[in-house]
């Protein structure tokens, strides 16, 4: 790929790549991922079964952004209050205090988040949309940044309540960890445990460095070309929608996510324009789960679309 | 929708043409073959079109597919074993129906190796020719019903293949074939109004076997009784006035003056001589006139039918080159064989005897000594008649009295034929009974000649149909200086004059195919079904230059000339394209910016030399490939690959003076890459 400039603080966007990939090992372009959602202010959708490091991806990109995280287990007697706070009178005061929930946070990894109820599943993604939360009359802003991890049990295990296609859009990327490979799982077993790995990990950049990321993601340019692939990747899926192939065409929000995510991407490799090959790189991350309705239904539909469209 | 194909047809163009057809458009083209053979399948012999056929079924059925079903060495030597083929069943090559022929396999061939769309487009444009040729055969309203399908499935496989690659779906692709094809129906009748007629059809001039169904020039015991069998249209005719009286329905065709002993033929040094007008006028006689518009089939035969006796030469309503003249045994010719339909104009005196100034030939006596027994007979009731007229009359009611019976199976006849009819068998039809009178006649020193044509006629609403079943032949003699009509067959069997030949021949029905009067619904029917083929005949394949002229007339144009036509249709298209092409971005050419035409260059460089672009690949996916493929470029391409983001991809491009100057280090880099 061409360099044309370094970004300014572009040795500390390394520094955490290489970080995250000491801790979560064998999985960079899912981390590069992962970190690029940040960047892009999105939000995470994990899919996939429990213990190949989930909870590790999202505690390793709290510990070296140095970020605050809550992690919320999601079960299917949650309440919409046990997310995001609940106000309790106190009797000191003769008044109701509102009592944070852990939504309050920077990073919040919502574990399984399909064996909520709707209700309490679509507490959560208010909050995530609006960034903001309602509770008794009064709104509750949080803070910046605000990163939600959601991960989702494959859904053909019982007991979920699968989110709806509304519901997906909300995520910017979808990601799938998997297994290892060999040489990694190596690794991972012979290696140090990564829970102590992460307590003594020291965060390498700071949550100012990362909002100046994110605000200069937002200047990396897009040119026409760019938008017309952009755009003709969207026509396409919506072709393929009416075709009776996939159940929903890419919304102009996923468009906007899509070049949000390209924009983040080329970032993270220190470009200061986006380029096709960047949006091929993020297309399935962040179409996958849109047009398939989960991440493994939606991977050979977006693979076709990428090797039909023409690229610029 | 149409922009919307428009634009995914101009997405896959780039690699279209080389990519292998996909199954649905092989099975499509498939289907277009066949349905374009399927017509043809009348007319050629089965040992050729069954191969044909076969071929195009299994290529449909093959899941070969990104090779040929066969090796081009064994088409080749397939093709040359056609032409072997063709040439020893036809005996020639350069005909309509050897090339037909051989179009047809070729076709079958052209599809079994198609797998790319430039043979597609071939083919496509070769079943379109197919399709035309089945009428040089036969121009039926039912030949163009059956290739209304085949058309529109060349439309249908035509946007397919050029849609190849493209996604979209079938349903799609037939609604707008649909749509297209019923807008192209008005351009097709203004076309078919407003375009000149060439009045010669080349196709039919040079050769070809004719299948005629008709009279022919020469007449031997049994040429009629084939024709009986014939259900087929000879003429139409259209009167002015009321109809003839079915007795008074002679259709007059090639008047046989010449005998051989076996055969009665026309006259070969009479054929298109003695052209003057005035033949007809001085043949006077007396009787009703009648005015009448006869359309002819095409019969591939030098001559008119007229009423008995014509009065004017026939006035041909298409004047073409074909000249009419009459010779003077009322023959009327043709100075060439008719080999489109006809129409002309007649007016005839209703009678059966006329005179003529000219004196009888010697040929009207010839009787070439055969026959001995008939001869010896009618020299002795020559002997009891003196006078001609009660001698042919006696003949007649000899004829009448003796038990001859009026059969369309008559047993053969020997050498004699006349005599072994007359004496031994007693069983013929009208050729047997003319003949024979005639000789009898001649015999006695009466000069007589056989007059071929037809006698009878069908009336359908307002218009006389004259089939191949009427054919009929007749006897004039020259009796007190006028040619006077004997019909010996009318004497045998009456009913034939009243009643029609093919109601005389099967007086039980269950003798007969299909007879319209058991069934007077059928009957309707297929009165109704030639009303309609009359139209056709009269309003499509008679629509010549002449109704082209009377259409300008009635409109109050003068009629335009051929180039005012093509200007006209100029300007049409012209606008078409404007109107409709230019909105549907059809023929905007895209405008690149210098670096992308610098880059499209290499590009098309690249391609050439085997390295091509992938749609869904980028541009540096591509160039990345193209250095691994030539390495020893690696720099240039890098150069090119940098300078392409810098222009295309970042804020910088849009600077006229930085693009520019990426343009250039583009062209720079790519003219280094020299050998590739």
């Amino acid at each position: 790929m061409p360099t044309t400039a370094t970004a300014a603080g572009h040795h500390q966007l390394d520094a955490v790549i290489e970080q995250l990939e000491s801790i979560v090992i064998g999985k960079s372009q899912q981390l590069k991922l992962a970190f690029a959602t940040l960047l892009a202010g999105g939000h995470l959708l994990v899919e996939d079964i429990p213990g190949v490091g989930k909870t590790t991806l999202a505690r390793s990109l709290a510990v070296t952004i140095g970020l605050n995280w809550n992690r919320v287990q999601f079960t299917s007697d949650l309440l919409p209050a046990d997310v995001i706070g609940i106000s309790i009178f106190d009797v000191h005061k003769q008044a109701f205090q509102f009592h944070e929930g852990p939504v309050f946070t920077s990073l919040l990894l919502a574990d399984e988040l399909n064996r909520a109820p709707p209700k309490t599943q679509s507490a959560l993604l208010e909050a995530m949309e609006e960034r903001q939360v309602t509770s008794d009359g009064n709104t509750y802003s949080l803070g910046k940044p605000f990163f939600v991890i959601a991960t989702q049990n494959p859904q053909e295990q019982l007991g979920v309540y699968p989110l709806p296609e509304s519901q997906l859009d909300r995520f910017m990327v979808s990601l799938e960890l998997g297994y290892p490979d060999n040489y990694s799982e190596r690794q991972i077993l012979a290696g140090a445990d990564s829970q102590q790995l992460l307590e003594t990990t020291e965060a390498v950049t700071s949550v100012d460095n990362l909002l100046y990321w994110q605000a200069k993601a937002k200047q990396i340019h897009t040119s026409p070309a760019v938008l017309d692939y952009v755009q003709a990747l969207l026509n396409a899926t919506r072709d393929m929608a009416r075709s009776g192939r996939c159940a929903t065409g890419l919304s102009p929000r996923a468009g906007l996510s899509l070049l949000a995510m390209c924009r983040a991407w080329a970032l993270l490799h220190s470009r200061e324009m986006v380029l096709p090959d960047d949006v091929q790189e993020v297309f399935t991350s962040v179409a996958a789960h849109r047009i398939g309705g989960s991440l493994r239904k939606g991977l050979p539909l977006t693979e076709e679309l990428l090797s039909q469209v023409v690229a610029g | 929708m149409v922009s919307q194909i428009i634009e995914k047809a101009k997405r896959a163009d780039k690699a279209r043409d080389s990519r292998p057809l996909n199954k649905r458009t092989i099975q499509m083209l498939g289907l277009t073959v066949l349905l374009s053979q399927l017509p043809l399948l009348l007319h050629l012999p089965l040992w050729l079109t069954l191969p044909g056929i076969g071929l195009a079924v299994a290529k449909i059925r093959s899941d070969v597919q990104h090779k040929p079903l066969l090796p081009a060495t064994l088409t080749l030597i397939f093709v040359l074993l056609a032409v072997i083929a063709v040439f020893a069943h036809y005996g020639y090559l350069f005909g309509r129906d050897p090339c037909v022929a051989f179009l047809f396999l070729l076709i079958s061939f052209k599809f079994v190796e198609t797998n790319k769309v430039y043979d597609a487009s071939l083919l496509i444009v070769l079943c379109a020719f197919l399709l035309v040729t089945q009428f040089f055969f036969r121009q039926s309203l039912v030949s163009a019903i059956i290739s209304i399908p085949s058309l529109y499935f060349i439309g249908l496989s035509l946007f397919m293949v050029q849609r190849e690659g493209a996604d979209f779906n079938t349903r799609d692709m037939v609604h707008l074939t649909s749509k297209l094809f019923l807008q192209a129906i008005p351009i097709a009748l203004i076309l078919f109004v407003v375009v000149p007629r060439i009045s010669h059809n080349p196709w039919n001039s040079n050769g070809g076997s004719h299948a005629t169904t008709g009279l022919s020039s020469s007449m031997s015991p049994g040429s009629f009784a084939s024709l009986s069998k014939s259900n087929e249209v000879a003429f139409r005719v259209e009167f002015n006035g009321a109809p003839p009286a079915p007795h008074e329905r002679y259709w007059r065709g090639p008047v046989l003056s010449g005998f051989d002993g076996y055969d009665w033929f026309v006259m070969p040094q009479q054929i298109s001589r003695d052209s003057s007008p005035q033949s007809l006028t001085t043949a006077k006689s007396a009787g009703r006139q009648i005015d009448y518009t006869v359309t002819m089939v095409a019969n591939y035969q030098p001559w008119l039918l007229t009423l008995d006796t014509p009065a004017r030469l026939p006035v041909l309503n298409n004047n073409g080159k074909l000249q009419v003249s009459a010779n003077r045994e009322l023959q009327i010719n043709t100075s060439r064989p008719i080999s489109q339909p006809l129409r002309y104009s007649a007016s005839s005196i209703l009678s059966d005897n006329f005179s003529h100034p000219e004196t009888p030939s010697n040929a009207t006596l010839i009787t070439t000594s055969s026959n001995p027994k008939a001869s010896a007979f009618a020299k002795q009731l020559r002997a009891q008649h003196t006078d001609d007229a009660s001698f042919a009359k006696a003949l007649l009611k000899w004829f009448n009295t003796e038990p001859f019976h009026y059969t369309l199976n008559p047993p053969r006849l020997g050498r004699n034929s006349i005599d072994d009819f007359i004496f031994n068998s007693r069983r013929g039809f009208c050729e047997h009974y003319a003949g024979s009178f005639v000789f009898m006649l001649r015999a006695a020193g009466i000069p007589a000649r056989v007059v071929t044509g037809y006698q009878g006629g069908e009336m359908s609403d307002d218009y006389m149909i004259v089939r191949q079943s009427d054919a009929h032949a007749w006897t004039e003699a020259y009796i007190n200086s006028r040619w006077q009509r004997f019909d010996p067959t009318a004497s045998v069997a009456p009913e034939r004059v009243e009643q029609g030949a093919s109601d005389t021949l099967f007086p039980d029905s269950s003798n007969r195919l299909f007879q319209a009067a058991d069934f007077p619904f059928f009957g309707a029917i297929s009165l109704k079904w030639d009303a309609i083929n009359f139209a056709w005949q009269r309003m499509v394949i008679g629509f010549d230059s002449d109704n082209q002229s009377a259409m300008w007339k009635k409109l109050g144009i003068e009629k335009p000339s051929a180039w005012m036509i093509v200007l006209g249709f100029i300007i049409v298209a012209g606008l078409w394209a404007l109107l409709i092409l230019k909105p549907a971005g059809l023929f905007s050419r895209e405008k690149h910016a210098l670096c992308e035409t610098y880059w499209r260059k290499l590009a098309t460089r690249l391609d050439r030399h085997g390295l091509q672009k992938e749609s869904g690949e980028t541009v540096l996916a591509y160039l990345e490939r193209a250095s691994q493929q030539w390495p020893q470029h690696r720099a240039h391409f890098e150069s090119v690959k940098q300078s392409y983001c810098n222009a295309t991809y970042s804020a910088e491009g849009n600077d006229p003076a930085l693009h520019r100057q990426y343009a250039m280090n583009i062209k720079q880099a790519s003219s280094l890459i020299k050998t590739l």
